[in-house]
């Protein structure tokens, strides 16, 4: 009840206007000061938890998309994936569905995903007969695949916090994310007709250049997890040796970035890196209060008095953290809430690698959730369409990843066999 | 006093793009010594995490001053042009206040750090050089949300408030 309270009066702080690093720290630390009269070390605590290995991991993979952003391959991606569908049934949505997979392993980030592969994709849709519906919902809900997808920002962060191997976490999202990709081409298929192509019309041209700068591109996630995979790499390394290959890429095959360019990314993926980072200053001082409190504890004793079992706390901490994704994005979802959750799963013996999947599809949900959705507000951006057509257009593309989630509670293995079978344990 | 925040978040914001070069450039190196030279460089690992450190908080002053900390921005987006900038402004308030705690207990940590003699893993160098990014970071933020704060109550705009928050969406890379 304390935490329900808790997080209650953090949402009315960030709905009068705070930024949510500001929210977390300002609420805990007035109930730090009301409960205890004090609050000890907090600059350390705050240094300690910025500095950590794996966190280097997060602002390198955010340069490595900021890289890859600027070189523009999307534009390729998407024009060799329409060459090779135009002929199929509903080709051209499943043609963004792959662009949205490939550049959301590139980029990591759903809304960077909706917005890129959209600019590009969205006309090309409506203009070989993909219905509006289906044009806006296949983009936004393509979109969603940026954080399931590894390499993945939130992923590394949740691994941090709990604690779990990055390697395990992305290889277990690898099967759900190209599953629900899979998902997404066949509604696709099944709800729309062929791309309608006049005999004089001028397709997106997919040249063997096009098709050859296009493998480049796909090259470097298989780079960036390959090397995780095998062993080669930690995940800091992959995404160090992962921005010097998408350097290499962008500079000698596209050849589409400048210095100048490249030190606005390198800027912007610093100021990426604070935004995010920040709340992990205030979730500092947050899980001090939590732990002083002793709410993680209390809440397990509680779960665990109550006999609802795996599933049942399961459903209920993914309809916990579906409500608050309509508030909050992934990160601060993470850190609120990982710090009261970890312990009842380990009293549960809830797989984290598991849990850490249903949680990343979950924030995939909340991302095309209406009325709060990012992904759908880059849409609006995009096609100037009302928000009420766009929010029609995602209801299958939630029902779907709603699917996924209650799959993949009913059958952990989806996303264990991999890490399991690449000999991560668990 | 706002030409002094956007230069001292300007500067700021480049040395934490030299940061993040630097840590790119060493975690780089330590691969290749590691794999290549079979020769690995342990310090590399503390600095690189030292590294990021420097990166959010020399660039959270410049995140700042474009209002780009990540908030709910839905209310400012529905509710009238007066309540929207008190929304802002308390913002602004919650931020400037945060900065002032950790620039009085960021350096409250150096100092003790520094009176202990406490050391990190690298030799000669003292846990309080690192530490020391904490009140300089805050006492950037600080100005920058002095400055804003300074202009709102003077009935002005601060540069970059938003118009139409849902607009533009906060992640830089869908801005490119």
């Amino acid at each position: 009840m304390t935490f329900l309270l808790l997080l209650a009066a953090l949402i009315v702080l960030l709905y009068l206007g705070l930024p949510i690093f500001t929210g977390l720290f300002l609420l805990s630390l007035g109930v730090l000061w009301a409960t205890e009269g004090t609050v000890a070390a907090l600059g350390e605590q705050v240094f300690n938890q910025l500095d950590g290995y794996l966190l280097v991991a997060i602002p390198l993979f955010m340069l490595m998309a900021h890289v890859m952003v600027r070189g523009r391959v999307v534009d390729d991606l998407y024009a060799a994936a329409f060459a090779l569908l135009k002929r199929v049934r509903g080709g051209v949505g499943i043609a963004t569905v792959i662009a949205c997979t490939i550049f959301a392993a590139i980029s990591g980030s759903s809304v960077a995903t909706a917005l890129t592969v959209g600019k590009i994709a969205i006309p090309q849709m409506l203009r070989y007969g993909m219905s509006r519906k289906g044009a806006f919902g296949v983009v936004a809900g393509g979109g969603t695949l940026g954080i399931l997808i590894p390499p993945s920002a939130p992923m590394v962060l949740y691994a941090y916090v709990t604690e779990t191997s990055v390697g395990a976490l992305f290889a277990a999202g690898l099967i759900p994310g190209l599953l629900m990709a899979a998902m997404f081409a066949l509604y696709c298929m099944a709800t729309e007709g062929r791309p309608t192509i006049s005999a004089d019309e001028e397709l997106p041209r997919a040249d063997a250049r096009t098709i050859s700068r296009s493998l480049w591109a796909l090259s470097l996630p298989a780079f960036v997890l390959g090397g995780i995979y095998l062993g080669v790499f930690t995940a800091t390394e992959a995404a160090g040796t992962g921005t010097l290959y998408a350097l290499a890429i962008t500079a000698l095959v596209y050849r589409a970035v400048t210095l100048r360019d490249l030190w606005q990314g390198v800027e912007d993926a610093a100021r990426t890196t604070a935004m995010l980072l920040m709340i992990i200053v205030g979730a500092a001082v947050y899980g001090y209060m939590l732990t002083k409190l002793r709410i993680p504890q209390q809440l397990a004793e509680l779960v665990v008095s109550w006999g609802i079992g795996r599933t049942g706390f399961l459903i209920a901490v993914m309809v916990l953290v579906f409500i608050l994704g309509l508030v909050l994005e992934s990160f601060s979802i993470i850190l609120v809430t990982m710090p009261v959750i970890q312990p009842v799963m380990h009293a549960l013996d809830i797989d984290p690698v598991w849990y850490g999947v249903l949680l990343t599809l979950n924030l995939e949900m909340a991302l095309i959730s209406p009325p709060v959705a990012l992904n759908l507000v880059v849409i609006k951006a995009i096609t100037g369409a009302p928000l009420s057509e766009v929010n029609r257009s995602i209801m299958p593309y939630m029902l779907m990843l709603a699917v996924g989630i209650a799959a993949l509670i009913y059958a952990p293995g989806i996303a264990l066999w991999l890490p399991r079978t690449m000999g991560y344990g668990g | 006093m706002n030409r002094l925040a956007a230069l001292l978040a300007r500067v700021a914001v480049a040395l934490s793009g030299v940061a993040l070069v630097v840590c790119f450039a060493l975690i780089c190196i330590g691969v290749f010594a590691r794999y290549v030279l079979a020769m690995p460089i342990a310090w590399i690992d503390h600095v690189a995490g030292w590294l990021v450190v420097a990166v959010v908080m020399l660039a959270a002053p410049e995140a700042q001053r474009r209002f780009e900390h990540i908030g709910v921005d839905v209310p400012v987006g529905r509710v009238s042009m007066r309540t929207a900038r008190l929304m802002f402004m308390a913002g602004i308030l919650s931020v400037l206040v945060v900065a002032a705690i950790l620039l009085i207990e960021g350096w409250e940590t150096v100092s003790f750090s520094r009176m202990i003699g406490m050391g990190t893993n690298l030799e000669d160098v003292p846990l309080w050089w690192p530490q020391l990014l904490i009140p300089v970071g805050a006492a950037l933020l600080l100005v920058v949300a002095a400055a804003q704060a300074l202009t709102m109550l003077r009935g002005g705009r601060p540069e970059h408030l938003p118009d139409t928050p849902n607009d533009t969406p906060r992640d830089l890379l869908a801005r490119e």
